[in-house]
């Protein structure tokens, strides 16, 4: 009997057994309506839906979501300890319970809309398949702005040519295994097939239409379509990427909510890059499912799971450029968020026990965990010094910090932490900004290291006074005025400072209790680069006597 | 809510059977079928002020009452209130006890229905309204509150997964649908005491 054939019985089956249930149903008298009784909650309350649409209430829902759900769920740890806490309802977050020993939280990011805004860049994949469960090729076209390959530099000699095309292997590159790198005529894509003949097949009839590549029906298998979509295809590798996720999001993730890094406590990482031997990430994103298809054929040993009563799978992702591979899973809750688990460093099973360990995170909570992130107080850095923190004119919460290398206070630099902002696209913007490693020994002794941040169009400034330096104020001028008044942090032999920047070339001015200009430094205007009198960085050191500040010293 | 009472009481009767066979279809038992109506409804006729403006407010009911399935098995309670209440009915009505879990010799293909309740509860939700009330997948993910794309997929997965459950000559898949059944709910007692006898006890 044929899938079709089983498929159209179940529904004439379902269609006789519905039709009796409404006729035994209608047997049954209507009870008296009880209009004093006791409401009872349900676990996530309709949204209003028809007239007034949801927005407005959307704030509301969550809040009373995260709380239904936390209540719900782990009422159910509790029942009978089994299952995640994310069975029932939704959450606005979400946490690793058992985590390795020694692990703790690195780092945490809230997709706001804002920054999830623009165009992925690093391409979206198309799902084709009989189903969203049964993934038979994802077509995954690269785009990257300037770079048509998005940086994935194929490697080598082509290693077949179809209909024209040359095909790379896209595992050697830190790709999907056992997937194809295709160069269509300058559109770059990644194919990933169940077997070799379905991959040729897909290449020979790929058609490039705006920009993006796409199999026609006609040379899809039998029974085949377009069954998803998945919007950030290179989430699944996000473990490896980063510790700190917010470079995969800057870049336009909008269905991504949310995530948390995990790894040793004590492990010192910049947030930018690198990583420790093994780290744990938890991304949780909206989905309409092609995510999950797409996941089911990019990632390699893909294993159904049960995620306590929910369905999941567990896969491998290719082996990056240092030969590690990493196991991910993912699953999807009632309400529809995807939630993936990458546990670098760890085997399968490893990785399936914590996944299965995820509960709702009360959002408070994680709102902390977020500004901590941002604020630069998860980085666990033993040669940092914290100075001070504040919050802007324009409600921009900072943190300076002066780090080094090797613990020295000497040979700090101002490392400005600001929180990431609520308004414009935020793409590209930065919430860290680092001044140059400074000695006050054979560099400025007064501004010893000036770190600048723009975020949004705003820019900011922050930097490290030498120790011993009688500073009174820190001031800008520009064109002559002294149009902002810097706010001095710390004490003794760590003193820092920190101001909002106006937009413009501006100088920074450090001055004596008698207004005398201690040092002054030219700052950036931010996008040209030109500065107010003085090249970008320079620092100019006046003794207290008081000279033209914009004159080199 | 006096001013909309008319209104609501309308609302009730109009759809009632319809959502007690959702509520069935997703629970498998009378009483508490009935009793996730009466919650659902409840909650409605408290804030029927803006349920009442929708455009749909089965939608909105019909919602409320597969959240409320999706943890009913969890909620013993409810299902100790509902038999508690069918049972002082029907002793008061003196009627035969034909609302109780017994009541499923009346419901046809009751494998159909025990193999769609094995299933992850969002595909059971999806299937119920798609079958029982011959929804659209728009409609179903509106009633849902998700995304379309969403019903489709747990629609494609359910029904396949029915048919794997339903269509083993073998009878395997079926005899391990029968044991993950959840306990059938407990019969009525006479005193109102209920207890967690086996179904074929209450036939």
């Amino acid at each position: 009997m044929s899938d079709d054939h089983r498929l159209d019985q179940i529904e004439a089956r379902a269609h006789r057994a519905a039709a009796d249930l409404h006729g035994v149903t209608a047997t049954r008298p209507v009870p008296p309506f009880e209009s004093d009784r006791p409401v009872v909650l349900d676990p996530a309350r309709p949204a209003s839906g028809g007239r007034n649409g949801r927005a407005p209430l959307l704030a509301a829902a969550a809040l009373l979501l995260v709380a239904l759900a936390a209540t719900v769920t782990f009422g159910l740890r509790d029942d009978d300890g089994a299952g995640p806490a994310v069975a029932v309802g939704d959450a606005e977050a979400y946490q690793v319970v058992d985590l390795p020993e020694g692990f703790t939280v690195l780092g945490a990011i809230d997709a706001e809309p804002s920054l999830g805004a623009g165009e992925p860049t690093i391409g979206t994949a198309d799902v084709y398949g009989p189903g969203p469960d049964e993934p038979g090729v994802v077509v995954w076209t690269l785009t990257g702005g300037d770079d048509p390959s998005a940086g994935f530099e194929p490697q080598g000699d082509p290693v077949a040519t179809i209909a024209g095309h040359d095909v790379y292997d896209a595992g050697a590159i830190g790709g999907p295994a056992d997937a194809a790198l295709v160069d269509l005529d300058g559109t770059w894509v990644v194919v990933a097939a169940g077997d070799r003949a379905t991959a040729e097949d897909v290449i020979g009839d790929l058609v490039v239409e705006a920009g993006r590549a796409r199999v026609p029906t006609e040379g899809l298998p039998p029974g085949w379509s377009l069954v998803g979509t998945d919007a950030a295809p290179l989430l699944w590798w996000i473990g490896g990427t980063s510790p700190v996720p917010a470079p995969a999001f800057g870049g336009g993730s909008p269905a991504v909510r949310g995530a948390t890094v995990y790894g040793p406590s004590g492990w010192t990482q910049d947030g930018t890059g690198g990583g420790a031997d093994a780290n744990v990430t938890l991304v949780w994103s909206e989905t309409d499912g092609g995510e999950l298809a797409a996941g089911r054929r990019l990632l390699a040993d893909v294993a159904e799971v049960d995620i306590g009563r929910l369905e999941g799978f567990v896969g491998t992702t290719g082996r990056d450029q240092s030969g590690e591979a990493w196991p991910v899973v993912a699953w999807e809750t009632d309400a529809g968020t995807l939630i993936r688990l990458v546990a670098r460093g760890f085997e399968r099973d490893e990785a399936l026990a914590m996944a299965r360990s995820v509960a709702p995170l009360p959002s408070t909570e994680f709102a902390d965990l977020v500004r901590q992130s941002q604020l630069g107080f998860l980085a666990h850095d033993p040669n940092a010094v914290a100075v001070g923190q504040g919050t802007f004119g324009d409600g921009t919460a900072w943190m300076l910090w002066a780090r080094s290398d090797d613990g020295s206070p000497s040979l700090a630099f101002a490392d400005l932490r600001v929180a990431w902002g609520r308004t414009g696209d935020g793409s590209g913007s930065s919430s860290t900004g680092r001044g140059s490693q400074s000695s006050s020994a054979d560099g400025d002794p007064v501004l010893t290291s000036v770190a600048e941040v723009e975020q949004d169009g705003r820019r900011y400034a922050a930097g490290l006074l030498g120790p011993g330096a009688q500073v009174d104020r820190v001031v800008i001028r520009q064109g002559g005025e002294v149009v902002g008044e810097a706010t001095l942090v710390g004490t003794g032999e760590v003193r820092g400072w920190a101001v909002e920047l106006p937009e413009g070339a501006a100088t920074v001015e450090a001055l004596a209790a008698d207004g005398s200009i201690l040092a002054s430094r030219g700052l950036s205007s931010g996008t040209d680069g030109s500065v107010d009198g003085l090249p970008p960085g320079s620092t100019t050191t006046i003794d207290a006597g008081g000279a033209d500040p914009a004159s080199p010293g | 809510v006096p001013s909309a009472a008319g209104g609501f009481e309308a609302f009730y009767r109009r759809e009632w059977h319809a959502v007690t066979a959702l509520a069935w279809s997703l629970t498998g038992s009378w009483p508490v079928a009935e009793e996730l109506v009466q919650e659902a409804m409840a909650d409605a006729y408290r804030r029927w002020d803006h349920v009442g403006g929708l455009d749909r407010p089965g939608a909105w009911v019909r919602r409320a009452v597969a959240n409320r399935a999706t943890s009913h098995h969890r909620r013993r309670g409810v299902e100790h209130r509902g038999l508690a209440r069918w049972s002082a009915r029907s002793e008061a009505d003196h009627r035969p006890d034909t609302t109780g879990d017994g009541a499923i010799e009346g419901v046809g293909d009751p494998v159909f229905w025990s193999a769609l309740r094995s299933l992850p509860e969002r595909q059971a939700q999806c299937l119920a309204l798609h079958y029982l009330e011959d929804r659209a997948v728009a409609d179903v993910a509106d009633v849902l509150g998700c995304r379309a794309a969403t019903v489709k997929v747990h629609l494609h997965r359910g029904r396949r997964a029915l048919a794997a459950l339903l269509g083993d000559p073998t009878g395997g898949a079926l005899a391990e649908v029968a044991g993950r059944e959840p306990a059938p709910a407990p019969s009525p007692h006479p005193t109102g005491r209920t207890d967690d006898s086996p179904k074929e006890g209450l036939r």
